[in-house]
């Protein structure tokens, strides 16, 4: 298979993402509302971006007589068709070393795309022009002519007392991706064409290029995150994590984050997972409560003196010469990561 | 001799109280950055959430520390207008008591629910003391969601405690009364009088309320109370005055005893006894009311019967153990090592060991028995005494480092002293006379020890005066550092009793924004403006009407008649952060109603003469909003007009 071949692939391949995804997004804030009001568009429906939000841009805007965002609208029907069929004949070119086949790709999807945002801007036209006679409140501009609403197409704008935005969510970016593939695929099947005669090595080179990229697409997910106090349940003993002192945190290579509200909770966990799963073990500090440092670096001490919360009296430590000053002017016995993953925990 | 060391101390408190204008002079004079410690600047948040009763109102209020804000009175034990709390038909039954419906309460003791002796954020409880009952407030909405009376019980003041898990809430008697009550004469006392220490049970889950148990003590006044911690979980400690058992003149007569008594209940052991049958079920009446989330509507339920454990019956439940000068405090250190009693007339705070305690019940070390109950030797159980900190001792709380502090109703003061050491470390002055203290955490395992609150009894020339009846305080006190310093002072509602504190992370993350429409189930709820309607049962008639921005569904109502009972029943359709609505019924002898977003509030309106009656929103809730207003029809009692409901003409 040719280089352009796989990028055509690649291109009509991502599209698949953007049935589950939203690729719009228009938000609202003012002042009272800190968190903005917003709704999410995809090729199929509008939902809210938070719970109620449509209902609440609705209620604010049957002041000044605006209709209500509706649930449905026709292009809805034929939005999913119409991607389907890009797909499916992108993935038909993708078996044809046709370079100018790519190009017509190129054209179709972004003609599409440039009518797809023609609707979108005719629709926003209709519904910050069209206002109700009725409306309670009416303002007009300063030669008189009633004031229209209109959201941007994108970026951001004043309309009244609201900062309206307008930007691509991820499905939207895809859709911009897959149009940039395309072109390249073409150029590159133009090259190729031409050239002939590309060698092994040089396809061996782009397909880990091209492995590579995939793969850190999907693990750059896989990270820590921060643990909400009070919020957050341990994964071995239920409790509520509440000590910033104690809390402990793994990430698996799927990144699954499980977080414990005590060291020897964690540990007990380790037993239960394959360890090559593991992809960071982290946990509180004494020096740095509620600060997250690697666990297999950390120096740990078992001392009567700082109450653990699951009674281990399990403390980590980042730096070892700290741990020993605590240990001399204090009880308690000192380990380090292995002696502490091996300890019998139902002491 | 007595009367002359009580008529001296009188002397002192008012050379105290006279010399404050010269203390005032010395500390009022704040550095500058002292105020920059409690200034949150406008859009910032503070760090703590401070509940703080409101003694004789009857509610519980809410402030931010450390800038002494108030955020929210949430209703209790008394009707709120503002709130319509105890006023419209959802939260009625929840003033109900054995008694019939009680308007008022005294709410003494906010306490927070805890998880391994470290407060969780999930409830707060509090006691009332004249009809004697436990409240909880859910931390979600904060709300009152629950309220149980206790039985055999009056002046209920050593509550509301909670052990390390929440597994119980503790409330003891502060009366000695007959139990059961009965006809009988006052000088009877002695042997009659019974005190009735509860345990109420608490569901993990629900935070449901049940009264497990009762201890059946002899008739002593049962004044405060302190769970054990860590290595004391399992046992309660209560503090005992009048143990002469005497009926009048109790501030003679109850303080001619050397020494009463802390109460230690071994709540574990009782547990096993309970288990064992060893109980008897004695015939009662109390109520437990209860307000369903799902209906949003309160019901209160007549309990009859209650478990009874006589601690002579069961050995090893409760101990004696000796505390001079009617003890009014009883605290217990993080470690749940120390027992701190303070003496209220005794010049000296008195520290009792649990581990000495332990030792002296395995080897017997008695001085004694009350009504079959072991008095412990009072050396055997003596961890130390702090000499001399000041007058009239009442209660501690304690911070991370090892330290307590105590505050001095007579000598109007806050010391710091070290446990184990029982050295005074710093003392400051408060304006004036201060109750309890409150540092956040400070009466569980886990005190966050930056700030002490000092709850004021008197505030006298603090403030600019309004009046005879001036407010009550609290002051706030920065206790990170070496020495303690004064931050600010700020009044409060009612008698700030007691208070407790989180840090806001606790709290702030479940705090609920909107009740779901979907999830009210209240039988007279409306979700859509087109199902409103009004329907008539006699001359019972029942308004399901709907509020939202800027508008009632219906607004215009005819066919009602003079001698109707009218129900609004009003739903609030918004489901947007911070947008209440309200209703003000003109003629209605209840108060209004203010009805959170996906909420049903019913008022009753019963109107009494022929007209045209305005209502409207009451809560300020948008452009538009003295535009929402509506209209009733009055008729005649005989009229043949039928019932109609409209908005705008449809």
């Amino acid at each position: 298979m040719r280089n352009s071949q796989k990028i055509i692939f690649l291109a009509s391949v991502i599209l698949i993402v953007v049935f589950f995804i939203p690729v719009w997004q228009v938000t609202l804030s003012a002042p009272q509302y800190p968190d903005p009001i917003g709704m999410n568009i995809w090729i199929y429906k509008i939902t809210d971006m938070n719970p109620n939000d449509i209902k609440n841009i609705n209620l604010m805007n049957h002041y000044i007589g605006m209709d209500p965002i509706p649930e449905f609208i026709p292009e809805f029907k034929y939005f999913p068709y119409i991607l389907g069929f890009v797909i499916f004949i992108g993935l038909l070119f993708s078996f044809i070393k046709k370079h100018t086949l790519y190009i017509v790709w190129f054209l179709i999807i972004s003609c599409l795309g440039l009518l797809g945002m023609y609707d979108f801007w005719l629709w926003e036209y209709n519904f910050g022009h069209n206002l109700n006679p009725n409306a309670a409140i009416k303002f007009f501009d300063e030669i008189g002519n009633p004031m229209s609403y209109q959201p941007p197409l994108i970026g951001s704008k004043m309309v009244l007392n609201f900062n309206a935005t307008s930007m691509p969510l991820f499905g939207g970016y895809l859709l911009f991706l897959s149009t940039f593939l395309s072109l390249l695929a073409f150029f590159i099947g133009k090259k190729e064409t031409k050239q002939h005669t590309s060698t092994e090595t040089k396809s061996n080179k782009f397909n880990y290029a091209l492995t590579f990229i995939i793969i850190s697409l999907i693990s750059c997910e896989v990270k820590p995150r921060d643990i909400k106090y009070g919020y957050d349940e341990c994964k071995f003993c239920k409790m509520r994590v509440m000590d910033k002192q104690h809390a402990s945190e793994i990430v698996t290579l799927k990144g699954k984050v499980l977080i414990f509200d005590s060291i020897e909770c964690m540990l007990k966990k380790t037993k239960e997972i394959d360890e090559n799963e593991i992809k960071f073990i982290l946990t509180n500090t004494y020096e740095e409560p509620s600060v997250l440092y690697n666990a297999y670096e950390s120096t740990y001490i078992i001392s009567e003196d700082i109450l653990s919360p699951m009674g281990m009296n399990l403390t980590a430590f980042q730096d070892e010469e700290s741990a020993i000053d605590f240990i001399n002017h204090n009880s308690g016995e000192i380990y380090n990561w292995k002696e502490i993953s091996k300890i019998n925990l139902e002491k | 001799m007595k009367k002359y060391n009580l008529f001296g101390i009188a002397i002192l408190s008012i050379i105290v109280l006279g010399c404050s204008e010269f203390n005032k002079s010395n500390d009022s004079g704040l550095n500058n950055s002292t105020a920059e410690k409690v200034f949150v600047a406008p859009g910032e948040l503070d760090d703590y959430y401070a509940f703080l009763s409101g003694g004789f109102s009857g509610q519980l209020s809410v402030y931010g520390l450390p800038s002494g804000r108030l955020f929210k009175v949430i209703p209790v034990f008394s009707q709120d207008p503002e709130k319509a709390y105890g006023y419209n038909e959802e939260t009625k039954p929840m003033l109900n008591t054995s008694f019939g419906f009680v308007p008022w309460g005294d709410a003494h003791h906010p306490d927070l629910s805890q998880t391994n002796g470290i407060i969780d954020g999930r409830w707060c409880f509090i006691n009332e003391n004249n009809t004697p009952r436990i409240a909880r407030i859910d931390l979600t909405t904060f709300e009152t969601t629950e309220i149980i009376e206790l039985p055999n019980s009056a002046g209920n003041h050593s509550s509301p405690y909670v052990t390390d898990n929440t597994e119980y809430v503790v409330a003891g008697t502060r009366f000695g009364v007959p139990v059961p009550q009965r006809d009988i004469s006052i000088d009877k006392y002695k042997g009659n009088f019974k005190g009735a220490l509860s345990f109420i049970k608490v569901d993990q889950d629900s935070g449901e309320m049940n009264l497990e148990f009762q201890v059946m003590t002899p008739g002593f006044d049962y004044d405060k109370a302190h769970p054990g911690r860590g290595k004391s979980h399992g046992w309660m400690f209560f503090s005992t005055y009048n143990s002469e058992e005497s009926n009048s003149l109790l501030e003679v007569n109850a303080s001619q005893n050397d020494k009463d008594f802390i109460a230690a209940v071994n709540w574990k052991k009782a547990e096993e006894y309970l288990k064992q049958g060893k109980y008897k079920t004695m015939k009662t009446n109390y109520v437990h009311n209860k307000y369903d989330e799902h209906t949003q509507t309160a019901t209160s339920k007549t309990m009859k019967e209650v478990k009874i454990i006589d601690p002579a019956e069961c050995p090893g439940v409760v101990y004696f153990l000796p505390m001079p000068k009617s003890p009014h405090g009883c605290d217990v250190d993080p470690t749940g090592e120390y027992i701190v009693g303070s003496g209220k007339l005794s010049a000296n705070v008195t520290v009792h060991s649990f581990t000495k305690m332990m030792d002296a019940i395995e080897n017997e070390k008695f001085d004694g028995e009350a009504y079959g109950i072991p008095i412990l030797n009072f050396e055997d159980v003596l961890a130390g005494v702090v000499k001399q900190p000041g007058l009239g001792p009442l209660h501690t709380e304690f911070d991370d480092k090892g330290n307590a502090y105590t505050s001095f109703f007579i000598s109007s003061e806050i010391v710091k002293w070290k446990l184990g050491t029982w050295e005074v470390l710093d003392r400051k002055p408060s304006y004036y006379s201060p109750g309890h203290v409150m540092i956040p955490g400070g009466n569980s395992q886990k005190p966050f020890g930056k700030y002490l609150l000092a709850l004021n009894k008197i505030t006298k020339d603090r403030y600019i005066p309004t009046g005879p009846e001036l407010c009550q305080s609290a002051q706030l006190y920065d206790i990170s550092g070496k020495k303690m310093e004064l931050l600010s002072d700020f009044p409060t509602i009612g008698e700030p009793h007691y208070a407790a504190a989180a840090p806001r992370e606790l709290i702030m993350p479940n705090s609920k924004k909107i009740y779901k429409l979907e999830e009210n189930h209240h039988p007279y709820a409306v979700k859509n403006e087109k199902d409103v309607k009004v329907v008539r049962d006699g001359n019972v008639v029942h308004v399901y009407m709907t509020s939202i921005r800027s508008h009632f569904a219906p607004d215009n109502i005819e066919g009602i008649k003079v001698g109707d009972k009218v129900y609004f029943h009003v739903t609030n359709l918004e489901q947007d952060f911070d947008t209440p609505h309200g209703i003000g019924i003109m003629g209605a002898k209840t108060s209004e109603l203010l009805i959170m977003p996906g909420q049903t509030e019913t008022i009753i309106w019963e109107p009494k003469k022929v007209g045209v009656w305005p209502f409207y929103c009451t809560d300020f809730c948008s452009a538009l909003h003295q535009e929402m207003q509506g209209y009733v029809r009055v008729s005649p009692k005989d009229s043949t007009i039928k019932l109609s409901w409209s908005l705008d003409g449809e």
